[in-house]
């Protein structure tokens, strides 16, 4: 298939995924989850030619978006700054006051996961398979199912209780 | 007490996004960030040979058996920041080398080891650099007071200073972040 329109097809089909990622691991900031999230794109475009078929086009696109999070943020030296100026954008957003404020919780929540677990975390609320998620952060499925485990007994508890 | 289903459905919940720009924009971002890559490549390489030549040039004219104040300061100006140009250049290949598409732990172990050879770099390399620099810098001194009036000769001596005072600076904020990031990423593990 032509490049152009094959990262075309990639880009339709995956940004509102990859953005959702970049969003819940920028504390609901928009505007950080959009800059990420281009950035993923645009390095998904660069390495298009070297992808090699051994994992699932969605796992590749995964660990350039995971890897591209993970640094994104750090090279600012603003990142307190830049995190509590986002949550107003999820109260804009959510219709519901009820919804609003446990997806407000929710975002905080993901936010005191440590790095690797958010990482999990939102892969897992974006539907990505076990088998899939492991092969993008480099562990095995069972260490992987053991700490997804952990992580979703403590996301459940902190978004009702307030901690973890 | 709510269940991961129940997250799992608010998460769901959330309004579509649309995307901010076309996919044709970001093929063209794509490109210009490849090009720029490159152009910085030979451009790195470009300002080297030009130093190197630049020196070379001006120990024909000045006659090697020469040395003066200046020829020792320039030489070690020159030479130090060449090594400097070139520490960089390295540094932007390792960097470059890091494939994007790698598994998490993977990456964040290739990082560790680029900013581990930052480190080194920072704390090795860069401090001697920096000493002959000032050293140089000294050394053309009595030169340029013999040729300039003392008016520009405090001029140069009082900004090219406070030049090195915050370059010094510069270079300790550069030093820490790289060290957080090689702390947080190790943390990781």
């Amino acid at each position: 298939m032509d490049k152009k329109l094959h990262f075309s097809e990639l880009y339709n089909t995956h940004y509102a995924s990859i953005f959702k990622l970049c969003k819940g691991y920028f504390n609901g900031n928009e505007a950080l989850a959009s800059d990420s999230a281009q950035e993923v794109f645009i390095k998904v475009w660069e390495s298009l030619d070297t992808f090699r078929g051994e994992s699932s086009i969605r796992t590749w696109i995964y660990r350039i978006s995971v890897n591209t999070c993970l640094l994104h943020l750090r090279k600012q030296s603003t990142k307190k700054e830049k995190i509590t100026t986002s949550l107003p954008h999820v109260a804009e957003e959510a219709e519901d006051t009820a919804d609003e404020e446990r997806l407000q919780r929710m975002y905080a929540c993901i936010q005191k996961l440590p790095e690797k677990d958010r990482l999990i975390t939102l892969m897992m609320l974006e539907g990505i398979t076990y088998p899939e998620i492991s092969d993008v952060v480099g562990m095995t499925e069972e260490t992987l199912r053991v700490r997804i485990h952990r992580i979703k007994k403590n996301l459940t508890q902190c978004v009702s209780h307030g901690n973890i | 007490m709510e269940t991961f289903d129940d997250l799992q459905t608010l998460w769901n919940k959330q309004p579509a996004v649309s995307r901010p720009a076309t996919a044709a924009d970001l093929m063209k971002k794509g490109e210009a960030h490849v090009q720029k890559i490159r152009a910085g490549h030979w451009g790195t390489i470009a300002i080297i040979s030009a130093l190197i030549m630049v020196l070379i040039g001006y120990f024909v004219a000045m006659k090697a058996y020469q040395m003066n104040g200046l020829t020792i300061g320039l030489t070690l100006m020159i030479s130090v920041m060449t090594a400097r140009v070139w520490l960089e250049a390295i540094s932007a290949t390792r960097f470059r080398r890091i494939r994007p598409d790698l598994s998490l732990a993977e990456f964040s172990h290739q990082m560790q080891g680029y900013y581990t050879w930052r480190k080194r770099v920072h704390t090795v390399f860069i401090p001697p650099i920096y000493m002959l620099y000032v050293l140089g810098f000294t050394a053309l001194l009595p030169t340029l007071k013999v040729n300039l009036s003392p008016g520009m000769y405090l001029y140069c001596v009082i900004s090219g200073y406070s030049f090195l005072l915050l370059f010094a600076i510069f270079l300790v904020r550069i030093l820490r972040n790289e060290r957080k990031l090689l702390e947080f990423l190790k943390g990781l593990n």
